[in-house]
């Protein structure tokens, strides 16, 4: 049985390791050079900066333009990391069933003497199989990629999504997402269609409405303004979160919020301060700096900042692979429940 | 007829897709050994007969038994002693014929490999031929190869000639014919072609709007019916215990296809034997079959089939 479910998507597995192979070299390459290039130019004798050198001309001005020039391919291969494991998860969750389905092939293998769900469970089983085999070696590659020359925010969604073990989660999450609507649709194009748009959802909705439950998030609270210092200009957060972590929510709260703060007490508590504020006069910085520390004296609030520090970045990624393969799992069991039930 | 010698037996058998029924109350037996045609205008039923002897449906309501088992998709054991060659041919369109072979090796405990070798290699169907490359007769026979290979006990098939052209047809038909001689199965075979139930077949099942309206031996059914023909102003009443099943009328003469329940008594009768073909379209046409027979012309009650 493994053999069958080989042969009947071989010729497609070959293109997509090729697709992958294509993103792999292409990002060893080109980043192995940027990185070359980046450590001749912030070493000496450039150190950083475009300058002429005594015998060596505008050496230090090649570098940096070599590395433009290098630079200008990663959001290629951002783009790529990003699709390449809904693209290969979507295309091998339609050939382990919808497609059958709807050349009607599950007539010819269901009614010979080997059971549905043996049928099913190889079917995915060697599908899955070949979904990681391909997303390994792309995420490891592109973790790489990412920690040499990509950006340095970990958690922005073009550098969380391209790195670490995530890659394959996802890829085996569609994977099983694409089996199940095959079995309710039994329509390829329509399958694709509809798998693509629920995986966009969850990714979309996973940042936002999940992340901060997989981790404890730190909470900085602050006052808006370092007045001790007499220093009013520009920021409203004193303890603003590092640079790399993930932000999940900023705003003004009751300091006797217990817990971790919410958008909806955010929400909730910001009409008061606006009122408070409307009642002071504005007419200078300093008015404005006065009136708004007053406020938070007098309603008991303080600025918050709630964020994943970025040494939470691997643990995050480990928890939020967990539940992208459970819920795989889950419609992987759904599927083979509706398998057993098809009248094709 | 014990349960042992019947290869298949449905009691009261009905499927619904959504609104439309595909069979309604269909029971039926179908004695080991035989060829049985099912017969019957499109969407009368057949396929999904088909479909629910070999496990890829559940019925509605009633009972469907194969080997006297319960029929249904999760019992390996008794679809293995089943083939069944769907309408669609449903092969793998890039595989070469040989590995289609190899999946039926691979899927099947009881597969005989030196037979479908041999059959393909009679009838010069390449094993390295990609399947997309084969014309639909050879398709079809490759199809019949994984359905016979398997050695099945009952052998379903469903329009196992269609839009073959007639020398194609000829040939299925006969190797039919011979694979069910070497491997001691019996047939049920759904088809829209009446002469080749004639050729092939030794047991004849007429479906007509979802419903069995005749399940008998194919030579009883010759045996049992005839056509009786009389001049219009004879005024001779249809024989006791025949039951018209269809009436054709010329300026000169009427004459009444019958089903017999007794012995016939000429009685100014001319008695012909129809064809099956004669037989078959006339139940197709007489969707009342408990057919009221006049006194005026001579006809009298008489009870269904």
């Amino acid at each position: 049985m493994i053999w069958i479910a080989w042969r009947f998507q071989r010729s497609v597995v070959c293109a997509l390791a090729l697709l992958a192979l294509i993103i792999i070299g292409f990002a060893v390459i080109t980043g192995t050079m940027q990185h070359h290039d980046l450590m001749q130019f912030m070493g000496a004798p450039c150190h950083g900066q475009q300058r002429l050198l005594l015998g060596r001309g505008d050496y230090c001005g090649v570098l940096d333009v070599n590395l433009s020039h290098l630079r200008n391919y990663n959001t290629s291969i951002e783009a790529a990391g990003l699709i390449i494991a809904p693209l290969v998860g979507a295309i091998l969750g339609l050939l382990a069933l919808a497609n059958e389905v709807e050349s009607r092939t599950v007539r010819l293998a269901w009614t010979q003497s080997i059971s549905r769900t043996h049928w099913f469970s190889v079917k995915v089983g060697v599908g899955g199989a070949i979904v990681a085999i391909i997303l390994v070696p792309t995420a490891v590659v592109l973790s790489w990629w990412n920690g040499t020359i990509g950006e340095k925010d970990l958690f922005s969604p073009h550098t969380y999504g391209i790195a670490g073990w995530d890659l394959v989660a996802y890829g085996l999450f569609i994977f099983a997402l694409t089996v199940l609507l095959g079995a309710v649709i039994r329509r390829v194009g329509w399958t694709l269609a509809v798998s693509v748009l629920l995986f966009l959802v969850v990714a979309l909705a996973v940042p936002s409405r999940v992340r901060s439950h997989l981790v404890t998030p730190t909470v900085s609270w602050s006052q808006p303004y370092l007045a001790t210092k007499g220093d009013y200009s520009g920021v409203s957060y004193t303890n603003e979160p590092p640079q790399s972590a993930s932000l999940l929510l900023a705003g003004v709260v009751p300091r006797s919020t217990i817990g971790i703060p919410t958008w909806s007490e955010v929400l909730a508590t910001l009409p008061g301060v606006l009122t408070c504020e409307n009642g002071y006069g504005m007419k200078t910085q300093s008015e404005y700096v006065k009136g708004e520390l007053a406020c938070y004296k007098k309603l008991h609030v303080e600025n918050v900042a709630v964020y994943i520090a970025d040494d939470q970045f691997w643990t995050l990624q480990l928890r939020e692979g967990l539940l992208y393969l459970s819920a795989g799992l889950i419609l992987a069991g759904g599927a083979l429940a509706l398998v057993r039930r098809i009248e094709p | 007829m014990t349960g042992d010698e019947l290869v298949v037996e449905t009691e009261a058998l009905t499927k619904r897709f959504r609104r439309r029924t595909a069979l309604n109350d269909c029971s039926l037996t179908v004695p080991r050994g035989r060829v049985a045609a099912i017969v019957g205008p499109n969407g009368s039923g057949k396929t999904t007969l088909l479909r629910l002897l070999a496990g890829l449906s559940k019925p509605t309501q009633g009972r469907i038994m194969v080997f006297g088992e319960e029929m249904s998709a999760s019992k390996v054991d008794l679809r293995a002693r089943v083939g069944y060659l769907d309408q669609d041919r449903p092969l793998y369109p890039r595989w070469r014929v040989r590995e289609i072979l190899e999946f039926g090796r691979r899927t099947n405990p009881a597969w005989d490999s030196e037979f479908a070798a041999r059959h393909l290699s009679v009838l010069d169907i390449d094993l390295e031929s990609r399947v997309r490359e084969l014309s639909g007769g050879q398709r079809a026979q490759v199809a019949l190869a994984v359905c016979f290979a398997k050695r099945p006990e009952l052998v379903l098939l469903d329009e196992p000639a269609a839009a073959l052209d007639p020398v194609a047809r000829q040939d299925l038909l006969q190797n039919i014919t011979e694979l069910f001689a070497d491997n001691d199965a019996s047939v049920l075979m759904a088809t829209h072609a009446i002469d080749d139930v004639a050729a092939i077949c030794d047991y004849v099942i007429i479906l007509s709007q979802s419903r069995i309206v005749l399940s008998e031996d194919l030579d009883y059914v010759l045996e049992s019916h005839r056509l009786l023909s009389r001049g219009l102003d004879d005024g001779v009443p249809v024989p006791r215990g025949a039951t018209v099943l269809e009436e054709r009328r010329t300026t000169r003469e009427i004459t009444y296809l019958v089903r017999l329940a007794m012995p016939l008594e000429r009685d100014g009768w001319r008695i012909e034997r129809p064809t099956l073909n004669e037989i078959v379209i006339a139940y197709l046409r007489d969707r009342h079959r408990s057919t009221s027979v006049s006194s005026d012309s001579g006809l009298e009650q008489s009870g269904a089939p």
